[in-house]
Parts: structure tokens; C-alpha cells; sequence
């Protein structure tokens, strides 16, 4: 299992590799899908690798495009242990 | 858009074609075996995702054919998913500002959609007991009646120019068990008609609406359909294929078996067909993301 600090790093890593013509490097805060970093239908393989890391499966009825905001947002959202706030 | 537009006796002979070749799903595979055997193909070797890859030399016979199981219950799978959306997307277009030739092919095309769901469901419950997961999201975003109408049919095209080249692949390869060669046959015999309807209707929504937008809205259309085209792919590298065929890392199996080149040439090869007809109408599909 990995730990939050290396799911972080592989999840830059992935974003980074969406979009290579990007100049700067991803921060935990950039924008991805206001700022066309990743599109929707990337999100596919991202809750696939998302599942893969939690261990469980993800309900996508559930989702909604904030959950995927920023890197931030996605480990708040999917590797935390605090309840979720409601939406 | 102009469905109404399109040649009205090419569409009444596809209706014809529909109505005279019509087959119950229900009744066209008449014995379905009890059980299946393990040692059988199911998919095609060649057409395994571990396939020229070092992950093949390391797993013996049985193995791959467990493997051909389970991405064969992976390929009817994504195959329903598909067919949900598809058939939405048709019965969104049904009677459509009056494109009653259009539409009474749709109701043929929209009702073979969910025949094929019938077969494709009907093997995975029996010998998996499951479908693999679904895990599309739709982010609507509001666009012009035209660019849906284009982007669907688009999409239509790259998903069935995929799954028509495994369909008469498998349909014609002996190796393979008779269920799964008539479930792949079924399925080419009725897809070769939506394709030949999605290829008109593309041609007909490319003059309308493609040739009349700039060559940086085209552009734009040609990287999201790239996108798609990648994402399509990805559904075929499925971890929990992997991790059901024994993988203890099987994240890892699936990210080695995207990246490797001889799974590149595959994706490659296999998409060229709908490469080549989207840049019959001016969209140059980018490589990059496959």
C-alpha cells in the first residue's frame, strides 16, 4: 500500500505526463480541469489508479467535478481519513 | 443538423438489410453450456494485452487462456458501456426534426445495440458473474446542436472501428470457443451496417459543420478526439483484469503493458482505420496519447 506522501507524487507525475507541454511544474493548488491540464475523459484512468491506491472501488454515480479540483482536492477527497463534508 | 439531409435510399436499404437478417438474442446462441472449459480461447492470443510483451513469456498456457477469459469478459464489458451511451445518444435523435428516413433506420440500429448488450451480458454474468466496471464520467458542458451532433457520431465511429476490428478477428479464429466466435460474429455481422450509417452521417455533419470552422476550432475538435481515442484504449488495459488473473501489482502490470512497444504498434495499427477516415474530413488525430 502506498503511503499519501508517494500517492501524491505519482498522481503529479501522471498529471505531469497529461499534459507535457506544460512549462511549469504541477503544484498541489494548480488548477486541472479549469485549466484543461487533464479533460474528462482522462478522468476514467484516474479513478482507475485512484481505486487501485485506496483499495476500493469508487461509486462515480457519487463524483462530481470539484472532487477533482486540483491534487489537493483529490487527496482530501479520496485518501482522507476525516468524513467528507457535505456538499 | 441535416439527418434529414442524408440519402434516403441508402438509409431504407439499410432498414431493409435490418428487418430481412433480424436475429433474437435470446434465441440465437440456443445452448449455452452449463459451465465453459478453462483450457478454451476466448480471445484471440495475438489480441491479449499482454500479447509480445514479457509478461507473456512469463505465464504459462493456462494462464493465458484464464487471461483470454477474462479479457474477453473485459471486451463485452466495455462493449455494453459503450452500447449505454450509444443507445441513448440515438434514442436523444429519434424523430428529429423530422428525419423520419433517419429515424426509422435508428430504431433498427438503436434496437441491435441492445441485442448485442443481451449476448455480451449474458456471457459475463454466466461465467464471470460480473461485469467489469464502468468508470466513465460525463462532465456536460453546454455546446451547439451541431458539434454534439458531429462529436457523437465522431465518437461512434472510433469506439466501433476498435471493436469491429477484434469482432472479424475473432469471428473467423477457430482456436477460439464457438460461444465466444458467435457472440464476436453476431456482433461484426450488425456493426459493419452502423459503421457504414455512422461513416454517411460523418460525411454529411463534416460538410455542414466541420469545413465551416476555423482551422483552430478544428484543431481543438482533432485533440479532443485524440483524447477520446486514447481513452478508449485505456478500458482495454484494465487493472482488475489483471488482478483477477492473479497479479499481485496489477496497477503496475497495466501501466507496463500501455507503455510497451509492441502494445503501442498494436493500438497503432488497430486505430488506423478511424485515423484515416477522420482525416478524410480534415482532423488529424495526434499519436501522442497512445
Amino acid at each position: 500500500m502506498k503511503s499519501p506522501e508517494e500517492i501524491e507524487t505519482s498522481l503529479r507525475m501522471w498529471v505531469q505526463r497529461k499534459a507535457p507541454g506544460l512549462q511549469t511544474e504541477v503544484q498541489p493548488t494548480t488548477p486541472l480541469l479549469a485549466s484543461g491540464i487533464i479533460k474528462s475523459l482522462h478522468l476514467a484512468e484516474l479513478i482507475m489508479m485512484l481505486e487501485m491506491w485506496r483499495g476500493e472501488p469508487i461509486d462515480v454515480q457519487s463524483l462530481i467535478p470539484g472532487d477533482f479540483q486540483d491534487i489537493e482536492t483529490i487527496m482530501r477527497r479520496f485518501f482522507s481519513t476525516q468524513p467528507r463534508e457535505s456538499q | 443538423m441535416r439527418m434529414d439531409s442524408i440519402d434516403s435510399a441508402f438509409v431504407d436499404k439499410l432498414s431493409a438489410i435490418s428487418l430481412r437478417t433480424a436475429r433474437d438474442p435470446h434465441t440465437h446462441i440456443q445452448n449455452w453450456p452449463a459451465q465453459i472449459p478453462a483450457d478454451a480461447w476466448y480471445t484471440s492470443p495475438e489480441l491479449l494485452s499482454m500479447y509480445g510483451t514479457p509478461y507473456w513469456a512469463q505465464i504459462d498456457e493456462a494462464a493465458r487462456k484464464r487471461l483470454s477469459l477474462l479479457e474477453a469478459c473485459n471486451f463485452y464489458s466495455l462493449n455494453i458501456h459503450g452500447e449505454k451511451a450509444l443507445m441513448g445518444g440515438l434514442a436523444a435523435r429519434l424523430y428529429d426534426r423530422g428525419n423520419h428516413p433517419v429515424t426509422k433506420y435508428l430504431h433498427h440500429f438503436l434496437a441491435e445495440e441492445n441485442k448485442h448488450s443481451v449476448l455480451f451480458g449474458e456471457f459475463c454474468m454466466r461465467y464471470l458473474g460480473k461485469l467489469y466496471p464502468d468508470r466513465k464520467i460525463s462532465l456536460h458542458r453546454s455546446m451547439e446542436r451541431a458539434e454534439a451532433d458531429f462529436l457523437f457520431f465522431a465518437k461512434v465511429l472510433i469506439f466501433e472501428e476498435i471493436a469491429d476490428h477484434y469482432n472479424l478477428h475473432m469471428a473467423h479464429d477457430e482456436r477460439l470457443h464457438p460461444v465466444a466466435r458467435q457472440i464476436n460474429e453476431n456482433h461484426h455481422f450488425e456493426e459493419s451496417r452502423h459503421l457504414a450509417f455512422g461513416r454517411r452521417m460523418l460525411a454529411q455533419l463534416s460538410a455542414d459543420y466541420v469545413a465551416r470552422l476555423s482551422k483552430e476550432r478544428q484543431r481543438e475538435l482533432s485533440q479532443y478526439l485524440s483524447t477520446y481515442l486514447a481513452a478508449t484504449w485505456h478500458e482495454y488495459y484494465q487493472f482488475d483484469v489483471y488482478r483477477d488473473a492473479g497479479f499481485a501489482e496489477p496497477m503496475e502490470v497495466a501501466a507496463a503493458l500501455w507503455d510497451h512497444p509492441a502494445q503501442r504498434e498494436h493500438r497503432a495499427t488497430v486505430s488506423r482505420k478511424c485515423v484515416c477516415e477522420l482525416a478524410q474530413i480534415g482532423l488529424t488525430l495526434e499519436a501522442s496519447e497512445l
